[in-house]
């Protein structure tokens, strides 16, 4: 597996909003809308392979999430579940590789680990509005009462898709693709542009 | 100005809803009039003494305000003040006014006064049966549509703004225990009774208050006036974060698994245009586990002679522009009833100070309460009687009261005349089950109501209140609580006890059921009684369609038009399925229903389309570079959802242009292209080449770590969808590209195969399309270019043509496949996309003395067709085998397990003779390129019908061969090599060319395998 982020840390780098985020700020009292950089990991594992599951947990310190739609955390990492055999683990900013390193060294059987961190990236979305705005882009219910703290979904979102994870009563994670990058943002502004 | 109807002093309603100190001007049919803030169009006018609003859709004949809601039939208004904000079909009776606000009537061109249809409907009408001008327009039927475009004008309906719309719309989706349709007494009381557990609970009504049928009756609730109870209510309603409410927002579509539209009309009632940053309207799309109906009721009217002339109106609208709005529409009315219900409108008439000229009632007594309150008012009672024709033209003079014979059917002595100018009639009420059909629910007639209700067709939908035929107020409330419970306690919450108001308990008396009124003459010979006002349907014309045969009530719709305006026959079905069953001797039910559907109301496009406009009308993906290919003046292309630059024009360089110099450059030099579109598919895992050996038609047990190699995938039957080059990064591991089009396509037939197939194969896949950006670098000076920014031994000898290397490329971790898709030495640089541009720019900062040519699509195209590469989508259409394309090399049938498509390539007819197969065509005039698409024919002077042998499916000029190039299907193609064939265009001429081998450059490849 080879370390994807250049030794040279002069050189030029453009997350996936880099753009549009400048081109259409979010500047809002009633919400706020950041890109944040991480390392991404997508981890598939049948659950059969029980030895390696063990070798993650030593790794990273948790047990994967096995229940559907939920999520795990501690200072370092967060771990969504995507599917049954599915995982996506966020980590520091440009510790993927060494994680993805360890990970490889301590599991073994059969599992994939691909490494994403360029092809997706997290969205923060937080603020008063934060829940109306996902009411306009998703048809996932969102209500605290559902959607609580820690869960975890793969929807649709306006006319794309993407993960989303509550943080907190005001607060979520948006995994976006990067390709989907401006849409999905320039809706947010739009959406949040309004009560 | 002076608004002569409205009632002022002492004799005003005390619960009024309209503000007489905010005085409003606004315009109707050009004309100014003045009303109040709360006054809807349609009361504003009353009050203001208009009695035509617009024309009818048949006849011409005038027609004033009936109703007072959605059942509106006659009061359609076109509204806006700009060609942008025009607005077609509005009903008077909802649209509040606003300063300014102007409108006009729909039906009656040229002019609502005197118009061509008025006179055609007067001097004609009686000639004008139902189905007439299907029968008189008939022929010669070319002409229809210049008949069918004079009658549609003439009928006048709303027109659509011809401008773009200014306005914003939103969409939002809601998610509710419980969704309350209707804000009347029952739905508050349900929703009271529902939000007290805890339920999430949404109430939405389609006015511009909650309130329902109380903003218009005089009943006390708990000793008060009923406003005190639904501004308590709502209080509690508003201050719960539980519940929410919508007003202005009509429930106007039921689907499927209790989803819901509600539209609401956010600026409507108050501006012409939205504020700026306001969104004109808001398209709710509830999912609801409990939807209560609390919808009401619509009064019927009865159906007499001449029942059409403006003053003609619903009992229960009059008694709403009385209470609601200080409105009284006339000087003296006669009220006909056959229910106690509607003896209030005399009595709120009368308390208007204005006279009630007698109560007609078609039963021989009344109910004691209502009998005590018209004798203690002085008001006669007329009994067993009824209107049997109004006289008027454009407002009613008089009208011929007679005597009803015990069954209703006849009349049973002689007319007297009463002079009034306003008729309020009443048959009862129709239960609006609107909403309980549109999911497939057939509503259930009840004959002590004489109306439908809902049916139980869905378990997670109550009915209540009168929208269930439930009318005495105490017992609506009452029910409506119970509704509120139940549906909570559906969703798991826990209502021990119901609470709702209390309201008097009259003695009624039954109401008769009674419909059509007879005349003297027979229905055929009568002055015309209305059933359906807005297409003009009468009594009359329904019974000719009984006798014509028609006796489905659905065909009798059809044949009449019954029901088809845009109220969707909301006062007039039951009144028409009614006359039908009793011309066909059959009972109401046996007659049949008809069911509605969505929506309730008109709906605007704007509200359906929501922000799904313009930049959002459809995804646009970008690559890592999208911004640097903007900023250096691409034109672009769509491909799939992606924007792929499409060619670099220079200075004023024509396309054509623009891609000679680009292929030239790469032949000649160096070309780069964002090639990051590509779909990329990570494979891992110990059964990974046996995975590729199925989906693919080729062998993969043999690809060497480092090497890449192409494939193409069938489908079952056999025909090529994907194609791409994978390549193998450890024996564990591999990468796959596929088309950009199909790569979303192409990742799910993998996993489709892998799930429910071949389970047990243990290999994993992931996409990684957005990971990479794919940097692809074409031409002789590629390699001295690469060898600048690399750490990568480029020795040709070692690193080869399908080769792939890992290492660093400006500074940045990459992956580098030597692999080409223009025939010349070709590097394809992958990089975190995060790092694209880095690299890119680095590539041309270096590429400047090769002058490096950004190149697009189109310049792609032209370089693979030189080399007679396909691209899938152009050159295959879902018919192609692999054997079609002359790619027979790229299949291996000898593989140990089967492969995807295998057997199709065996059947009869994919091994036939004469399958279309792909060739290359060199046209005789080498400056000639024949459009794509071009039919081929073997011979130019056989007379059409041609046979027609194939067709050209990439067709370019190569500025490096300096002539046109194509590539084409042409049945038994491969055999033919050097055949003349003849393409015949539009314009009469036919482009000659020869068949000769799709590879037109470099046929032996020294260029992309160069040393």
């Amino acid at each position: 597996m080879m370390e994807l982020n250049p030794k040279d840390t002069s050189i030029q780098r453009c997350l996936s909003m880099h753009h549009v985020s400048q081109k259409h700020p979010a500047e809002s009292v009633h919400y706020s809308l950041q890109e944040m950089a991480l390392g991404h990991l997508m981890v598939r594992i049948p659950e059969t392979n029980t030895d390696a599951i063990k070798a993650i947990k030593s790794v990273i310190g948790l047990d994967l999430p096995t229940q559907p739609l939920s999520s795990v955390e501690n200072n370092h990492f967060v771990i969504n579940w995507i599917a049954p055999d599915e995982f996506l683990i966020l980590t520091a900013d440009k510790t993927e590789h060494a994680l993805e390193a360890k990970l490889r060294e301590e599991m073994s059987g059969h599992f994939a680990i691909v490494d994403v961190s360029g092809g997706q990236t997290v969205l923060s979305l937080s603020g008063e509005r934060a829940e109306k705005i996902l009411k306009k882009s998703s048809t996932y219910d969102v209500h605290i009462s559902n959607f609580p703290i820690g869960k975890v979904v793969t929807t649709v979102f306006a006319k794309s898709q993407l993960v989303m994870r509550r943080t907190g009563a005001d607060s979520f994670q948006l995994v976006v693709r990067r390709s989907f990058s401006d849409y999905i943002w320039q809706w947010i502004v739009d959406a949040g542009s309004r009560a | 100005m002076s608004q002569p109807n409205r009632i002022q002093g002492n004799n005003a309603s005390a619960q009024s809803r309209v503000d007489v100190s905010k005085p409003i001007t606004f315009s109707f049919n050009n004309k100014p009039y003045t009303g109040y803030a709360g006054d809807t169009i349609a009361s504003a006018l009353l009050a203001n003494d208009v009695d035509v609003v617009g024309r009818s859709f048949k006849y011409g004949r005038p027609r004033g305000i009936v109703a007072a809601g959605a059942e509106e039939p006659n009061a359609i208004l076109q509204l806006g003040k700009t060609e942008a904000t025009q607005v077609p079909n509005i009903r008077a009776t909802q649209q509040l006014i606003y300063e300014g606000l102007e409108c006009h009537s729909t039906n009656g061109w040229p002019s609502t006064e005197r118009d061509v249809m008025g006179v055609v409907g007067k001097l004609f009408g009686r000639f004008m049966p139902p189905g007439f001008y299907y029968k008189t327009f008939m022929a010669p039927s070319k002409l229809w549509m210049t008949y069918e475009k004079m009658i549609r004008k003439g009928a006048g309906l709303g027109r659509s703004p011809k401008a773009v719309d200014p306005d914003t719309y939103e969409t939002i989706n809601q998610h509710a225990d419980v969704l309350v349709v209707g804000g009347g007494p029952a739905g508050i009381t349900a929703a009271l009774n529902a939000a007290r557990t805890g339920a999430r609970v949404i109430l939405a009504d389609e006015q511009n208050e909650f309130g329902g049928n109380l903003l218009s009756q005089t009943d006390l609730l708990d000793g008060a006036p009923a406003q005190d109870w639904i501004d308590n209510s709502i209080d509690e309603l508003a201050t719960a974060d539980n519940v929410t409410l919508l007003i202005n927002a009509t429930v106007n579509g039921y689907h499927d698994h209790n989803f819901l539209t509600i539209h609401e009309r956010c600026t409507d009632q108050s501006f012409d245009l939205a504020p700026e940053g306001e969104i004109r309207q808001r398209m709710h799309r509830v999912r609801a586990k409990q939807v209560i109906l609390a919808t009401g009721a619509h009064e019927r009217p009865l159906v007499f002679g001449n029942n059409d002339i403006p003053g003609c109106m619903l009992a229960s609208a009059v008694s709403t522009y009385i209470n609601r709005y200080n409105v009284v529409p006339g000087k003296k009315l006669l009220l006909m009833t056959s229910n106690d219900n509607a003896y209030n409108t005399a009595f709120d008439w009368h308390n208007s100070g204005r006279l009630v000229r007698a109560i007609i009632d078609t039963r021989p007594a009344a109910g004691k309460t209502v009998v005590k309150k018209a004798t203690d008012a002085g008001i006669e009672i007329i009994y067993s009687s009824a209107i049997v024709q109004a006289q008027g033209n454009t407002c009613i003079s008089n009208a011929m009261v007679a005597p009803l014979d015990e069954t209703g059917e006849k009349l049973s002595g002689s007319v007297k005349q009463y002079d009034c100018d306003t008729i309020a009639t009443s048959s009862g009420w129709n239960p609006a089950v609107h909403l309980s059909c549109h999911t497939g629910g057939r509503p259930t007639w009840r004959e002590d109501i004489q109306g439908f209700v809902p049916d139980n067709f869905n378990k997670n939908m109550i009915a209540t209140g009168a929208g269930n035929g439930l009318y005495p107020l105490t017992e609506i409330l009452q029910d409506a609580a119970s509704a509120g419970a139940f549906a909570a306690n559906a969703c798991g919450f826990n209502a021990t006890k119901t609470s709702y108001a209390k309201a008097a308990v009259e003695d009624v008396a039954p109401s008769m059921p009674i419909f059509h009124i007879p005349h003297f003459k027979p229905t055929s010979r009568a002055p015309k009684q209305f059933v359906d006002f807005q297409l003009d349907v009468t009594a009359a014309g329904i019974e000719l369609a009984v006798q014509e045969g028609f006796e489905s009530i659905e065909h009798v719709k059809r044949y009449t038009a019954l029901g088809f305006g845009t109220d969707q026959g909301k006062l007039s079905n039951i009144n028409g399925m009614a006359i039908a069953a009793k011309k066909l001797g059959k009972t109401i039910p046996e007659t049949g229903t008809t069911v509605f559907r969505p929506n309730y109301t008109p709906v605007t496009f704007g509200a359906i389309s929501g922000r799904n406009v313009n930049e959002f009308f459809d995804i646009e993906r970008y690559s890592a570079l999208h911004t640097w290919h903007v900023e250096n003046g691409a034109e672009f292309e769509d491909v799939g959802q992606w924007k792929r630059p499409w060619y670099f024009p220079k200075g004023e360089e024509s396309m054509h242009e623009a891609v000679n110099r680009e292929c030239l450059a790469t032949r000649n030099g160096v070309g780069i292209i964002d090639a990051s579109t590509l779909g990329k598919i990570d494979i891992q895992g110990p059964d990974a080449r046996e995975f590729l050996n199925r989906v693919y038609t080729n062998a993969w047990s043999k690809l060497p770590v480092g090497r890449c190699r192409y494939g193409l995938m069938c489908g079952e039957d056999g025909m090529v969808f994907d194609d791409g080059v994978t390549s193998c990064i450890s024996d564990n591991h591999f990468i796959m590209t596929t088309t950009s089009g199909g790569a979303a396509h192409v990742f799910n037939w993998l996993e489709i195969w892998h799930q429910t197939e071949w389970p047990e194969l243990e290999v994993y896949f992931n996409s990684v399309t957005d990971q990479w950006a794919t940097l692809s670098i074409s031409g002789p000076k590629a390699r001295l270019l690469l060898g600048e920014l690399t750490d990568i031994d480029l020795n040709p000898d070692t690193f080869k043509f399908m080769d792939l290397r890992e290492g660093v490329v400006a500074g940045v971790p990459a992956r580098v496949f030597r692999i080409s898709f223009t025939g010349e030495q070709s590097y394809e640089i992958n990089v975190q996309a995060n790092y694209a541009l880095a690299v890119w720019e680095k590539l041309f900062e270096h590429g400047a003395k090769y002058d490096i040519t950004p190149y697009g699509t189109e310049t792609m195209h032209v370089l693979r067709a030189e080399k007679g590469f396909i691209i899938v989508g152009q050159d295959t259409d879902g018919s192609m085998t692999p054997y079609d394309l002359d790619m027979g090399w790229a299949v291996s049938p000898a593989k140990e397990f089967s492969f995807l498509g295998k057997r199709s390539l065996a059947r009869e007819d994919t091994v036939k003779e004469n399958r279309k197969q792909l060739v290359g065509l060199k046209t005789t005039d080498a400056k000639t390129v024949a459009p794509e698409g071009s039919q081929i024919v073997l011979d130019p002077n056989q007379k059409i019908p041609m046979t027609m042998v194939g067709h050209v499916t990439s067709s370019y000029y190569s500025a490096v061969l300096e002539r046109s190039i194509a590539m084409a299907v042409i049945k038994g193609g491969l055999d033919k090599m050097g055949d003349k064939v003849y393409m015949p265009q539009a314009d009469g001429t036919t482009i000659e060319a020869e068949i000769c081998s799709p590879v037109f450059y470099d046929p032996k490849g020294e260029r992309q395998n160069v040393k």
